[in-house]
């Protein structure tokens, strides 16, 4: 009972913060010291379709964490079917590798590399955003990746070899089947880091490349509540639909092969 | 290693350990004084000397190590307890247990608006405390948020890092439930023994791993500290950032010192704690007593 309520109160405490940040979304009035908006309306999400940026920040922050997904499953997939299974390198050593963006600081990462993206030419591309993206974003689906390798291992795939299957039907009807779960959530953790990313789009974009949190970020910080609020809707209303979509996608796929 | 295979991780070298190395070099190189887009072309330590050497670049340091701290060992420990909750509970409450867990998803930035919606001096708490009588004014709510003990920022780390640590956390907790327990208990191991031989060994690589991970996270953070912290007690992310954003290109040597120095700082304490937890029962060095 007593660890029921201590479940309950957690919940609370997590579901307190983002009621008021519904309430903002909607209040035209909300005074101190009142404890809900004196007023209700649909004032600031108007304002906030109204601004220029809305729409590119939108578009941009969606298409930017949809092409970082899909670069990032390209380079990570075929990296963890080697790496599931090396022997040229210690364990440890090949973990703190793929580990190593969690450790270091990603304001050293990304400035110094903008310095190279500007004599490459990629700063202000979003040929630059989605690279500088994917270094961050790859940890999580290597980590994800490699670990549904790991658990699938090597026997089914070489029991089919034995059999006569050719690469591609291992491909179809074993190795994808197999992994799907596990590479659906890597693309939906991937979308959501690649949204939430504000340095590496504000140095490597040189502000010419708007996306959500360039937007909401200065809001936050001078207190502007209520478009803060409706922004930060859009956003999660945003990686919602790009989490839901990739899982359709990726697990469409392998249902479709099960019937 | 084949050609197969060289292919296979070629991209991902090129972005992870590449740039990392990339990154390195241009630090280094920029810090060390040799930035020719400004006519530096001599190296020189001067720049080292400044940042290490300077009273505000060593409080920024100390306040930014006092934030990670406080904030990972108390994410760490309350996360741990509520791993214990849920192993508990999240049978019977499965909703509630997967509510528990939203924050993992929300973006620092959003969270960071929450706690000022809530912590501020105007905002929810002080709200209620004004209602129930317990405040006259709206000055006399302590200040949460812009403050020296950065209580606001710690906040928003918690809210995020506790659902983090328990979740990871919970699956070791299960294998534990499984039996290991009470088998050690069966053979006659005592209390001591039981936590020393099983426990012990099994939680204590993911918990140094959690405290690594969240620590270097908290103590670069820029989000965070930018939105909820005091201007007078800034945190080196910041400090960076306001030196790298400034048009006066003759300050980045300065700031990339103050780039490596942090990195510096992040792989120690990450080659510290896996050292601890190499020699912990559990790790890869501990030596059996007896």
């Amino acid at each position: 009972m007593k660890r029921t309520s201590t479940l309950l109160l957690a919940c609370f405490l997590v579901a307190l913060p983002l009621v008021v940040l519904l309430l903002w979304t909607v209040a035209t009035q909300w005074l101190y010291p009142a404890l809900v908006p004196q007023q209700f309306g649909g004032k600031v999400l108007g304002q906030m379709l109204q601004e220029p940026n809305f729409w590119p920040a939108v578009l941009n922050s969606f298409v930017i964490a949809l092409a970082t997904t899909v670069v990032t499953l390209l380079i990570a997939m075929p990296a963890a079917k080697v790496l599931a299974t090396q022997h040229f390198m210690s364990q440890r050593l090949l973990t703190f590798m793929i580990y190593l963006p969690f450790i270091l600081p990603a304001i050293a990462i990304v400035t110094s590399t903008q310095m190279l993206f500007i004599q490459w030419h990629l700063t202000g591309t979003f040929t630059g955003i989605i690279l500088s993206h994917t270094y961050f974003t790859l940890p999580y689906a290597m980590q994800i990746i490699l670990e549904s390798y790991r658990k699938m291992g090597q026997g089914y795939a070489l029991t089919a070899k034995s059999l006569g299957a050719k690469p591609w039907q291992i491909l179809r009807t074993i190795t994808w089947p197999l992994m799907a779960p596990g590479i659906a959530t890597a693309a939906g953790l991937t979308f959501i880091v690649s949204l939430s990313q504000y340095l590496p789009t504000f140095f490597i974009g040189g502000g010419k490349i708007m996306t959500l949190p360039l937007i909401l970020l200065p809001y936050a910080n001078n207190g502007r509540f209520g478009l803060a609020s409706a922004y930060s809707v859009v956003f999660l209303l945003v990686t919602m639909i790009g989490v839901l979509l990739l899982k359709q996608l990726i697990g469409g796929w392998h249902h479709g092969l099960r019937n | 290693m084949t050609k197969k295979s060289l292919l296979f991780l070629g991209p991902f070298i090129l972005l992870n350990s590449a740039v990392i190395l990339a990154a390195l070099f241009k630090t280094i190189q920029v810090s060390l004084g040799y930035y020719p887009v400004i006519g530096l072309r001599h190296y020189t330590l001067a720049y080292f000397k400044t940042v290490l050497g300077d009273a505000a670049f060593q409080r920024t340091i100390g306040y930014s190590l006092y934030l990670a701290l406080v904030a990972t060992i108390l994410a760490l420990l309350l996360g741990l307890g509520m791993a214990f909750i849920l192993l508990k509970t999240s049978a019977n409450h499965p909703l509630l247990a997967n509510f528990f867990k939203i924050p993992i998803a929300l973006p620092h930035i959003i969270v960071a608006l929450m706690m000022l919606q809530v912590l501020s001096q105007s905002g929810l708490i002080s709200r209620l405390l004004y209602q129930v009588g317990l405040l006259q004014q709206i000055d006399q709510f302590p200040l949460l948020i812009h403050d020296k003990g950065g209580i606001g920022i710690i906040c928003v780390f918690l809210y995020k890092e506790i659902p983090y640590v328990a979740v990871s956390t919970l699956a070791i907790l299960k294998q534990l439930q499984l039996g290991y327990v009470q088998v050690a208990a069966n053979l006659g191991a005592t209390p001591r023994q039981i936590f020393g031989r099983v426990i012990l060994p099994m939680l204590q690589p993911i918990l140094a791993t959690l405290f690594i991970i969240l620590f270097c996270f908290t103590f670069t953070s820029f989000e965070v500290p930018l939105i909820l912290g005091s201007p007078a007690n800034e945190t080196i992310a910041v400090t960076a950032y306001n030196l790298l954003t400034q048009a006066d290109l003759t300050v980045r040597p300065t700031a990339f010192a103050l780039n490596f120095i942090m990195s510096l700082i992040c792989l120690a304490m990450t080659l510290l704690v896996l050292g601890i937890s190499a020699r912990l029962p559990g790790g890869r060095r501990h030596r059996e007593k007896d």
